[in-house]
């Protein structure tokens, strides 16, 4: 299992670079994002890890060399699962160290460090999106579910800002305030606890169907 | 003895293709050439053992037991060498083998070693940066650093050159020499087989022709050169298949010395190669009358 993690690390090594640039790039042109800053920046980066180590596994035929082994298949299916949770931690990293050197390089921007909401929202971002396309991925491939790729990213944005809409026209209804008066009255510690585990139940339940995709395929 | 691989009435359906409930069986100790033309059924046949396709039908045994109920503690048995590159080609050499080392519980690191320097590999060198040859001979120091006791190769010697295939003929020599081993080797260049495989197993759209020792293929049949004038009912029945021009016959028989004591002093008959015996057997449909 390990070594299928940092294998998915290794065959993109090179890419690195530009993975990291892509962070400053947030850092440096969305300003206008505020706290959503490290959450936007830590799904890209994660999303990014996740479908070049799907490339890669088509480009390679790496199915074939994978299920010759003496794998399980859920281990081959988890491994993906744990990366997506690796690159997570990386991109918190890199984005915590390298928002720490551009603010001390006295550039005219704004800091927004790592905070707890932008924290969660990154995880909650980055589970939805993984956990929606990895068991296309392990039914269809990476070249088939490029097309899903496609709509699921920018759909998630679109909806995201589309959901936002919604909440600002119905924030008079019951519904809303029911759940603004929770927020407020649940420390924050609590709330971010109970994402942690919607996320985690989501993306069990994405392996497992993903599991279920990837025992009936044929190589 | 219990066989090594043994495979029953298997059988597999795709749209426009199917195996047809094959059987073989191959004990410890020896290498079984399996042979026949492009789109035989010989992939499919290995892509099943190693349960990389579903089967329809049938049963396949691996050490005795079932390749699928038993599918880890089998596949850490065998290894596994196919006609194509499936490696990552952005790792190098030795990171290759770090990620497929940890998959086998009895990775030999040593014999590794051993390996790499006889077959000159660069343990730094992007596995994209190897030749075709050096790649088929990292996917065989991998199959032979884990204490294999089933090698099972699909094509492995397809798009090497000469020099390269003999070397590789030369280490599957040398693995047999342990008794307790087997080799299911696939190919459709039936010379790599003259030189090292006791069984020969051939198939042709999904079925299987003959199994049996391949001396007991070259000393039983026979290639039969003649003239027409000796070709009637009768004697064409003794035939595998027969082609024939404006001057004579050539055909194959099964028992030669059937076919001499039938056809007399009057026809040549030469010892075939195993390439005769395939094509003979896949064309006669096609160019050749039918025999039996």
């Amino acid at each position: 299992m390990y070594n299928l993690v940092v294998k998915d690390i290794l065959v993109q090594k090179k890419q690195f670079v530009f993975y990291f640039a892509y962070i400053l790039l947030i850092i440096f042109a969305f300003q206008g994002l505020g706290e959503a800053m490290f959450s936007a920046g830590v799904v890209a980066f994660t999303y990014m890890l996740v479908m070049t180590s799907c490339a890669y596994e088509d480009k390679n035929k790496a199915d074939v060399m994978l299920n010759s082994l003496p794998l399980k298949k859920s281990t081959i299916v988890l491994a993906k699962y744990i990366s997506v949770l690796v690159y997570f931690i990386l991109g918190t990293v890199a984005y915590t160290i390298l928002m720490s050197i551009v603010g001390n390089m006295g550039f005219s921007i704004r800091i927004y460090p790592l905070t707890l909401e932008s924290f969660c929202g990154g995880l909650v971002g980055v589970s939805l999106l993984s956990g929606v396309y990895l068991p296309i991925f392990f039914k269809v491939g990476y070249i088939k579910s490029k097309i899903f790729n496609f709509i699921l990213f920018f759909g998630f944005f679109t909806g995201f800002s589309f959901l936002v809409n919604i909440l600002n026209d119905y924030q008079d209804s019951a519904l809303s305030k029911s759940i603004a008066d929770f927020l407020q009255n649940t420390g924050d510690g609590v709330i971010a606890a109970i994402i942690l585990v919607i996320a985690f139940i989501f993306l069990s339940v994405s392996y497992f169907i993903s599991l279920k995709f990837y025992k009936n395929r044929e190589f | 003895m219990t066989a090594v691989l043994e495979i029953k009435d298997l059988s597999k359906n795709f749209k426009d293709f199917s195996l047809k409930g094959i059987n073989l069986s191959l004990n410890s100790g020896y290498i079984m050439g399996f042979i026949g033309p492009n789109g035989a059924g010989k992939s499919t046949t290995i892509k099943l053992i190693m349960n990389l396709l579903k089967k329809d039908g049938g049963e396949i045994r691996i050490f005795g037991m079932d390749n699928i109920k038993n599918e880890q503690e089998v596949k850490n048995r065998i290894g596994f060498v196919l006609d194509e590159n499936y490696f990552y080609e952005e790792l190098t050499v030795e990171e290759m083998k770090w990620v497929l080392a940890a998959a086998y519980s009895t990775w030999n690191e040593k014999a590794f070693r051993k390996y790499i320097k006889d077959f000159q590999l660069p343990p730094k060198k992007k596995i994209k940066e190897l030749s075709k040859g050096m790649k088929m001979k990292f996917s065989l120091a991998i199959a032979l650093s884990h204490n294999a006791d089933l090698l099972i190769m699909d094509e492995p010697t397809s798009g090497l050159d000469p020099l390269v295939r003999s070397e590789l003929l030369d280490i599957l020599s040398e693995v047999i020499q342990d008794e307790d081993k087997a080799v299911f080797f696939s190919t459709h260049i039936t010379s790599d087989l003259d030189k090292i495989a006791d069984y020969i197993t051939m198939i042709n759209h999904g079925e299987i022709i003959l199994s049996m020792p391949k001396d007991d293929i070259l000393n039983n049949y026979g290639l039969v050169k003649g003239g027409k004038e000796l070709l009637n009912t009768d004697t064409r029945n003794s035939f595998v298949g027969i082609k024939e021009n404006q001057f004579g016959f050539e055909g194959l028989v099964s028992d030669k010395n059937q076919a001499r004591k039938v056809l007399g002093d009057k026809v040549v008959i030469e010892k075939p190669t195993l390439e005769d015996v395939m094509l003979y057997y896949v064309r006669r449909d096609k160019n050749v009358q039918l025999g039996c």
